[in-house]
């Protein structure tokens, strides 16, 4: 049983952008200088935004166009999604493929709109996705359908190779992350009709699943907070999607949340020191805050927004403040969720 | 008047409509490569968008004007492969097509991010050719760049640009600032290195072939029997070597021959009935020249001296009115009849030095050489009168490609 520590009512800095389109996946900059979101305008393309936030304040986000698909020439159905912000500098890495086209990695300096492919079609075949960078910034892992089902591979920045991650399995593997020490991956993979928890260690020749992440019904988009696995269970069908924690080397597994919002393609968001989990109600009568929950189950912060359908969490301290970004339904009937931030410094 | 226009018109329309059709040939071309490029983009087929690109600019130099999109579809073909320095050039074509923020920004990091360098291996360094950075960038055009220039370094010098950073190229470190002066890396020979005492940046031979006229003014007589003043057109074919002493400045040292096929001095024929044969020159020369190459551009120039014969009809007219020139053969002043010297057929040989120079055009790549349309002219001098020429030339000359990438 959770504890409700403080609720509180904020205000928050609405992003705006043109267009329209749902507004998902925002994530802060290692500084807390940038934000980068994705918009779905429900059609046939999803793209992806940077804007440079000072003090809380957005200005005009830039649309991230890559590479093929500039405006003069492409007709719509580009992807841009799943931006992973480097740990120590203003650079991104994302998924995107041109209308047609294949979906590969891209890399983004926040001050240059104009993002290159990360890896050569030489160096790593195939469609990639699911991009994660180690925290000491030397290791970017991804998923690669080279093989014909989805493989975790790893490139290392000091060698400039590519490598997998452990032998190709028939099952599918998904976002992968990495742990606090760079050295331990988390993911997950397709295993007997449901999604189950893996990980494996540098230097381990092959991934174990996570005792306690596996069985029923999903268990999805892992990552590692210390030596514990936050994750999403779908455990109690697919309409109930809660927040399981479990030690990474197996055990019992805790449930934090129970039927969050999940968000499009995010992991659950954790806060910058890695000791509580942030995350948004698909209860009606709860979806008008974001909740900061402690790993070690002591307490919950309510953030109440005045919104509806709350989302999409990311959380940064940066420069003595935190600020929350999270999307949400302005009020009831509205067309877009749309992209908030709020200052929550002192509250986690 | 307009009649005239129209007949000028109608007189110019066989070179017109071919020049015309050329241009929408071009045109056409140029669609086809630009929508070609956007598919191959749309792919990440960047290797074969940069070949593309290249096919573009070529189009360029026939007058087609790429468009803003085209240009930054290069520099991201010319990023991915790591020619940074390619891509900041098409950068700044496409900036000054229009001005977008994402072209000035991409500028200005590319400034803020990579700085000059120079590595020059000297010719008797026979160690390894490498060039490894300390801390290898996250950045993937950084990263490509960096593959670029070390594949290159492998068996050229280089001066271009780099990532900011700490590098050991062959054992020698730099740090490429941005902004600074060039980060020099200028590896030595081993001390176990075998030292040359001459080192060319290119040899190979130089040949020239084309058209060509020749002129003679009217001989100074000085009591020889001269021929007056002739000319026409002929054919000039030269062989030799050209050797670069460095990148610019080179030698060449060429024969060749040359000769000369002009209409007679005079219609018809002799007294005695003979019919009076066209002038004609054969000669054989020797050409020792400087040579500078600017990229494609080309000049040389120096000293030539010909050897040879002719058969000109027409004695020279001071020779005529002088009594100081006579027939060899009779020892007479011999001609105080005009129409016999008009008509007399005079056979001799001819020996000139003087000047030649050369300008060229290179445009395309034979194998190891370089292929040029060449402009020649020069003025020879055989101390009786002077003997200008000019030819236009294809030439094949070897490549100087050494440092030309960047």
């Amino acid at each position: 049983m959770l504890t409700l520590l403080a609720a509180t009512l904020a205000y928050a800095t609405e992003i705006t952008w043109v267009g329209g389109g749902h507004g998902s996946n925002p994530q802060w900059s290692a500084d807390g200088n940038y934000l980068a979101f994705e918009v779905n305008n429900n059609a046939d393309k999803v793209d992806l935004y940077v804007v440079k936030v000072t003090a809380g304040a957005p200005g005009a986000p830039t649309k991230v166009v890559i590479p093929g698909s500039s405006s003069g020439f492409s007709g719509g159905g580009g992807f841009a999604a799943a931006p992973v912000w480097h740990p120590k500098q203003q650079v991104l890495l994302f998924q995107g493929s041109n209308p047609g086209g294949t979906m590969r990695l891209y890399y983004l300096a926040a001050t240059n709109p104009a993002p290159a492919e990360y890896l050569s079609g030489a160096q790593a075949p195939g469609a990639l996705a699911w991009p994660s960078i180690s925290p000491d910034g030397t290791t970017v892992a991804y998923v690669s359908s080279a093989s014909g089902s989805g493989d975790v591979m790893l490139f290392s920045q000091t060698t400039n190779k590519v490598t997998s991650a452990f032998p190709s399995t028939k099952e599918p593997e998904n976002a992968p992350t990495f742990g606090p020490d760079s050295k331990r991956l988390v993911f997950s993979r397709k295993n007997y009709g449901s999604e189950d928890i893996f990980t494996i260690g540098a230097g381990e020749t092959a991934a174990v699943p996570v005792k306690g992440a596996t069985g029923n019904g999903d268990q999805t988009r892992p990552r590692l907070a210390g030596t514990d696995v936050v994750y999403f269970t779908g455990e109690r069908g697919v309409d109930h999607w809660d927040i399981g924690i479990v030690p990474s080397a197996g055990g019992d597994r805790r449930i934090l949340a129970k039927d969050v919002r999940l968000p499009q393609r995010a992991a659950p968001a954790l806060t910058p020191d890695g000791k509580a989990v942030v995350y948004g109600s698909s209860e009606p009568a709860k979806d008008g805050s974001v909740y900061i929950t402690k790993l070690d189950g002591s307490g919950t912060v309510e953030i109440k927004t005045g919104m509806a359908a709350v989302g999409e969490p990311s959380v940064i301290t940066a420069g003595g403040k935190s600020w929350l970004a999270f999307t949400a339904l302005p009020s009831a009937g509205s067309d877009w969720r749309q992209l908030h931030v709020i200052d929550i410094t002192g509250k986690i | 008047m307009t009649r005239t226009l129209i007949l000028c018109a109608l007189g110019l329309s066989p070179i017109l409509v071919p020049l015309a059709r050329a241009d929408d040939v071009s045109h056409a071309e140029h669609t086809r490569l630009s929508e070609e490029m956007r598919k191959l983009a749309q792919r990440n087929a960047w290797t074969a968008v940069e070949a593309q690109y290249e096919k573009l600019m070529e189009l360029e130099g026939k007058g087609e004007v790429l468009t803003y999109q085209e240009n930054k579809l290069g520099a991201e073909a010319a990023r991915s492969i790591g020619d940074m320095s390619g891509c900041r050039t098409r950068l700044l074509k496409a900036s000054k097509i229009e001005g977008k923020p994402e072209v000035v920004s991409w500028l200005a990091e590319i400034d803020q991010q990579y700085g000059p360098v120079k590595i020059t291996f000297d010719p008797d360094y026979t160690g390894e050719r490498s060039l490894v950075p300390t801390v290898p960038p996250f950045a993937p055009d950084q990263r490509a760049a960096i593959a670029w220039v070390a594949t290159y370094v492998a068996d050229h010098n280089f001066e271009g640009i780099l990532p900011a950073g700490e590098y050991t190229v062959s054992g020698v470190t730099i740090t490429v600032a941005v902004g600074g002066a060039p980060a020099v890396a200028s590896i030595a020979p081993a001390a176990t290195d075998k030292r040359h005492l001459f080192h060319f940046a290119y040899a190979g031979p130089r040949i020239d072939a084309g058209a060509a006229v020749l002129f003679s003014g009217e001989p100074e007589s000085g009591g020889s029997l001269q021929p007056g003043a002739f000319g026409g057109p002929g054919a000039r074919v030269g062989l030799g070597l050209e050797i670069g002493a460095s990148e610019h400045f080179g030698v060449i040292a060429q024969v060749g021959y040359h000769d000369l096929f002009g209409a007679p001095t005079v219609e018809g024929t002799r007294k005695d009935g003979v019919e009076i044969p066209t002038n004609q020159v054969h000669m054989g020369y020797g050409w020792l020249a400087a040579s500078l190459r600017f990229d494609d551009f080309w000049v040389a120039a120096g000293p030539i001296w010909s050897i040879g014969a002719g058969t000109v009809t027409g004695v020279a007219a001071d020779c005529r009115a002088s009594q100081d020139c006579t027939d060899p053969a009779t020892g007479h002043a011999a001609y105080s009849d005009a129409a016999g010297a008009e008509y007399e057929v005079l056979n001799g040989t001819i020996m000139a030095g003087g000047g030649a120079a050369s300008v060229s055009y290179a445009f395309a790549d034979i194998g190891s050489l370089r292929g040029a349309i060449s402009v020649e002219g020069g003025a020879q001098t055989d101390l009786s009168r002077l003997y200008p020429w000019g030819q236009v030339a294809f030439t094949i000359a070897p490549s100087a490609e050494g440092g030309k990438k960047k």
